[in-house]
């Protein structure tokens, strides 16, 4: 399977944060979700990528080129939207289109128009009386008029309705179907990664916890509901984000078979519940983890 | 020079188009203002508005990226920073180069019966205030239009007195009193060459401008943008 993007133990440090060995891969032509909580790395990540900041350790290639010695050329291949949209607000939308998009070599200018008229965004229109939405339209018309071969979207859909949201992931599919273009789409929305995305990564407080095939992370990951008949200590250890509650406990693993095996063996009688997680109960689960471990 | 410099360059016109009226309206209250002052200082009034023009577009091209955060867009391009850099020199020495051709002209009428020194004078003294720019715009880069705006204001303090004393130092025979750079540098013409002077003030703003674009490249690779 050919690689577009090869994290590989990336480190970055800030007087109060820090990206732990951070490695991932994106195979070429698919969707990958980058979740994590507000602050948990996604955008340090993302800058560290496109070269806009610079970082200690580990090495990043994109398209088997290294990031920091190629980045124009990188550039030149990628669209990238960031968090928060950047253009010139008191001029046309249809103008900032046309002088960012030009220094793109495969600009094709006649896309990206008819991506602003499928996106309803009036090119006439002052960028200052768009909403934010349709600001992350335009970005998103931009990144996309070149062609890029790599689209790396940096929670592009936040503070957004569900109805924009809903036509970005829609637009996203379709660029996708073009299998020369691979998707890095970080978002802490679950629900949005687990429409569209086919591979997810999961950050939290700058460690990569799960990075996998998202189907493969829904079958082997179970949510456990225990009564409280039996003694947590020793089996929550087995339990991901676990949760203490009046009549039980409940927490998350990925080794569903060996802790029913432990369950069972120690407490006969026990009774139990599994059930299939969500992205946003592992995210969830992960983060209170952390907070336990830090505590 | 590469496209990509062009186009940044052609964009800090394009960014102030609707700006050109306030442009003209400033540029004639400043020159009434200072005609006003000392009427027959004319060649520091079409300086001093020209200046005025030239520094305003400078902070305008700065505050333009500085309020929309678009350096930041634009550092995710396929640009290097010294590319933009490049283009910022660039636009300002276009501009610069517009406002020395039209105050060399106006100037020329003006003092048509003082032959080409006045002319010279009014030049040299805006290509002393291009160096001042030359100052001005690698600290834009390193720090950005609001902190330089600050800072830029002492720097300013700090060379007026300087060229007010300049201008003392190259003397006033006629021991008039209010004489300043235009007039000192008019008088200055009576010895030497007005076509030599100006060539040598306009190669030292070349030169100054040239290192200062080169100090700014530095600057501005080394600014943390995120």
């Amino acid at each position: 399977m050919d690689v577009v993007l090869n994290v590989d133990r990336l480190v970055k440090k800030y007087e109060k944060f820090s990206l732990k060995e951070v490695s991932f891969q994106i195979p070429k032509g698919y969707i990958m979700g980058f979740i994590g909580r507000n602050g948990a790395g996604k955008t340090t990540v993302i800058k560290c990528i496109m070269d806009l900041i610079p970082f200690e350790a580990g090495s990043i290639e994109v398209f088997g080129l290294d990031s920091r010695r190629n980045s124009d050329e990188i550039r030149r291949r990628v669209g990238y939207v960031s968090e928060e949209q950047y253009f010139y607000e008191n001029m046309a939308a249809g103008w900032n289109l046309d002088f960012f998009g030009s220094f793109y070599p495969n600009w094709d200018r006649d896309q990206g128009l008819s991506l602003m008229k499928k996106l309803d965004i009036d090119p006439s229109k002052k960028v200052s009386e768009l909403s934010k939405g349709m600001k992350v339209k335009l970005a998103l018309a931009l990144a996309l008029a070149h062609k890029p071969e790599l689209l790396i979207l940096d929670e592009p859909t936040s503070g957004l309705d569900p109805v924009i949201r809903n036509e970005l992931l829609e637009l996203l599919l379709e660029v996708v179907q073009d299998e020369n273009c691979s998707i890095f789409f970080s978002s802490h929305i679950t629900s949005d990664i687990e429409k569209i995305a086919d591979f997810v990564t999961f950050i939290e407080d700058g460690r990569i916890v799960i990075s996998d095939e998202k189907d493969a992370i829904l079958d082997k990951w179970r949510l456990f509901k225990v009564e409280n008949s039996c003694s947590i200590a020793g089996l929550s250890e087995r339990l991901i984000g676990v949760k203490k509650g009046e009549f039980g406990f409940s927490g998350i693993t990925d080794d569903p078979k060996s802790f029913i095996r432990e369950l069972t063996g120690n407490y006969p009688d026990v009774r139990y519940k599994i059930e299939k997680v969500s992205l946003d109960d592992l995210l969830v689960r992960i983060a209170r983890e952390e907070e336990a471990n830090e505590e | 020079m590469k496209n990509e410099t062009i186009r940044l360059a052609v964009k800090d016109f394009q960014i102030q188009v609707k700006s050109i009226k306030s442009y003209v309206i400033t540029l004639l209250v400043f020159l009434a203002v200072f005609l006003a002052m000392s009427p027959k200082q004319y060649q520091m009034a079409f300086s001093m508005a020209a200046l005025v023009t030239l520094y305003r577009f400078i902070n305008m091209t700065m505050y333009e990226d500085e309020k929309n955060n678009t350096l930041r867009l634009i550092d995710s391009l396929p640009v290097g920073r010294e590319t933009v850099v490049r283009a910022r020199y660039l636009s300002t020495g276009i501009l610069a180069a517009a406002l020395i051709i039209v105050l060399g002209a106006v100037s020329f009428i003006a003092g048509s019966t003082n032959g080409g020194a006045s002319t010279a004078a009014t030049i040299c003294v805006f290509l002393v205030y291009v160096i001042l720019m030359a100052v001005y715009m690698p600290i834009g880069f390193k720090l950005g239009y609001i902190k330089a705006v600050n800072v830029n204001r002492f720097i300013f303090i700090g060379i007026f007195l300087l060229i007010g004393f300049a201008s003392v130092l190259m003397g006033n025979p006629a021991g008039q009193q209010g004489s300043n750079a235009a007039e000192s540098l008019t008088t200055l013409f009576d010895d030497t060459s007005p076509v030599l002077v100006t060539a040598i003030f306009a190669v030292a703003a070349f030169l100054l401008y040239i290192v200062s674009m080169k100090v700014s490249v530095v600057f501005y690779k080394k600014r943390e943008l995120f």
